[in-house]
């Protein structure tokens, strides 16, 4: 006979594990905040809960008072609600990647490291090999915690690899002829993992021009112009000013309150598949913002989708 | 589609009040754990539910028989539009009623391994704490007082979710 434990007037958090397990699963980055402060039972079932479904919805926007303030504007663009959070972490620091909500952080002498800012857990990778402390183009293709990921940086010349588990990067090196970026032009559109061909793409719109690096082959390759309609990535045109205008006419104001003579960096952020069976995934690019050309001082941004992920503290790269 | 035609094969349901709901075989399926039991030909004519009360068992025995009756996903590629639309606003509706039926329903859901229904009331209750502080959460989820968070963790929890409830 089938049989079950009693069941009337039963405190939630009485509920076993797997179930509020469950509940957790399916909250949004906000509900489950909420949820993991209410009780030790909740708290411990929701531990590997991450905010999934947040993966499928418009990515939330990030910005910085200027890269050498811990202070940050975060703004939900569906809801147009703006929260200001302080991330002492992430001073004096710019990002390289976003991707299911951990962010690639670079700091200012070559520290690098992954920044899950919902849960501030933290994967420090081994130093960059790079002087410059610049926005260069990076992806990365899985989470940080899986023993699959893979990291790549695009600098002037090189291109720089990392697998999880390696403790230095390995560094290829780009011919002259087919270089994406000079000292002149440091945003590349976009950077992107595609997992059926392993391979970083790089994607330059201005010139325009697509590298590619094989991780089967270890090459960086020119990508034939002529199959740019083949590549597979779509991205969305300029994300952030139609985020701006669009506050501007609705709100006529800036939620993101933005410096009047700021000059805005956003990150791009690499989101699932276009659609359920698609081939190609959805960007947001890389996107720079002037509102005044002239003594300019850099506001640093990155689109993210707000997940929260509990890494244990013995959890290294 | 199915029907109650007198030819398909029935199976009783006795509730812990000790009250018998008769029902198409094909509508106790939706069931994974009773479907175990009939596949292990190990459910007797009457199976009875040790702990699901008659008020939480006819809930669960009307969301069966209406996931039964609709066209699963996987059965064709073109699903049917309309049948999806009907699901939805079905469940929609199922999931109008207090916290402690939806608790009922979870716990017996759970037990009888109905996945849909597990997520439909997941779901709901994740719903019902939107935008809620975990102080409103407490109140909503009858929160013990001695289950409470220990000092350390009220702080760490403060540091994650001040910026989004202030």
């Amino acid at each position: 006979m089938l049989r079950m434990k009693k069941t009337r007037v039963r405190p939630w958090a009485d509920l076993p594990t797997d179930i509020l397990s469950s509940i957790a699963d399916r909250l949004g980055i906000i509900e489950l905040l909420g949820f993991r402060g209410t009780c030790k039972d909740f708290r411990r079932a929701s531990y590997n809960a991450s905010a999934r479904l947040q993966s499928y919805a418009q990515p939330w926007l990030f910005i910085h008072r200027h890269h050498r303030s811990s202070s940050c504007r975060i703004y939900n663009h569906k809801r147009s609600k703006a929260y200001i959070v302080d991330f002492p972490e992430l001073e004096d620091s710019i990002f390289l990647a976003s991707y299911q909500g951990w962010l690639l952080v670079l700091k200012r002498r070559g520290s690098i490291f992954f920044f899950s800012p919902f849960s501030r857990a933290k994967i420090v990778l081994p130093h960059l090999p790079c002087k410059q402390f610049t926005r260069h183009p990076a992806a990365f293709s899985s989470l940080p915690t899986s023993p699959h990921c893979i990291v790549s940086v695009m600098t002037p010349n090189e291109v720089i690899v990392i697998s999880k588990g390696e403790s230095a990067w390995t560094r290829h090196k780009v011919p002259k002829s087919i270089r994406l970026c000079t000292d002149k032009c440091s945003i590349v559109t976009f950077a992107a993992f595609d997992h059926n061909s392993r391979t970083f793409y790089y994607v330059d719109d201005y010139w325009p021009k697509v590298l590619t690096f094989s991780v089967k082959d270890n090459k960086v390759n020119p990508y034939p112009r002529e199959d740019a309609h083949k590549l597979p990535f779509c991205y969305v045109k300029d994300p952030f000013s139609e985020t701006i205008k669009y506050n501007k006419i609705k709100y006529k104001s800036d939620p993101l309150n933005l410096h009047k003579y700021a000059q805005v960096e956003v990150c791009g952020c690499t989101l699932g598949k276009v659609l359920g069976n698609s081939r190609q995934q959805l960007i947001y690019p890389n996107e720079v913002d002037i509102c005044y050309s002239g003594d300019v001082f850099n506001q640093m941004g990155v689109w993210i989708q707000p997940r929260f992920f509990t890494v244990h503290p013995d959890h290294h790269w | 589609m199915s029907t109650s035609s007198s030819s398909s094969k029935k199976i009783v349901l006795k509730s812990a009040d000790n009250e018998t709901f008769e029902i198409d075989e094909i509508v106790a399926l939706e069931s994974q754990a009773i479907k175990n039991m009939i596949e292990d030909e190990c459910a007797d004519n009457v199976i009875p539910l040790g702990n699901i009360d008659s008020k939480t068992l006819s809930k669960i025995i009307e969301y069966c028989k209406k996931h039964a009756e609709s066209p699963k996903k996987d059965d064709n590629a073109d699903i049917d539009e309309k049948a999806v639309e009907d699901l939805k606003s079905f469940d929609a509706e199922f999931a109008k009623v207090d916290m402690p039926l939806i608790q009922d329903i979870l716990m017996a859901a759970n037990f009888l391994n109905i996945d849909n229904l597990i997520g439909l009331m997941c779901r709901t209750i994740a719903d019902r704490i939107k935008g809620k502080t975990p102080e409103e959460i407490r109140k909503i989820l009858n929160i013990n007082k001695n289950d409470l968070l220990s000092p350390e963790q009220e702080a760490k929890a403060r540091e994650e979710n001040s910026w989004a409830f202030d």
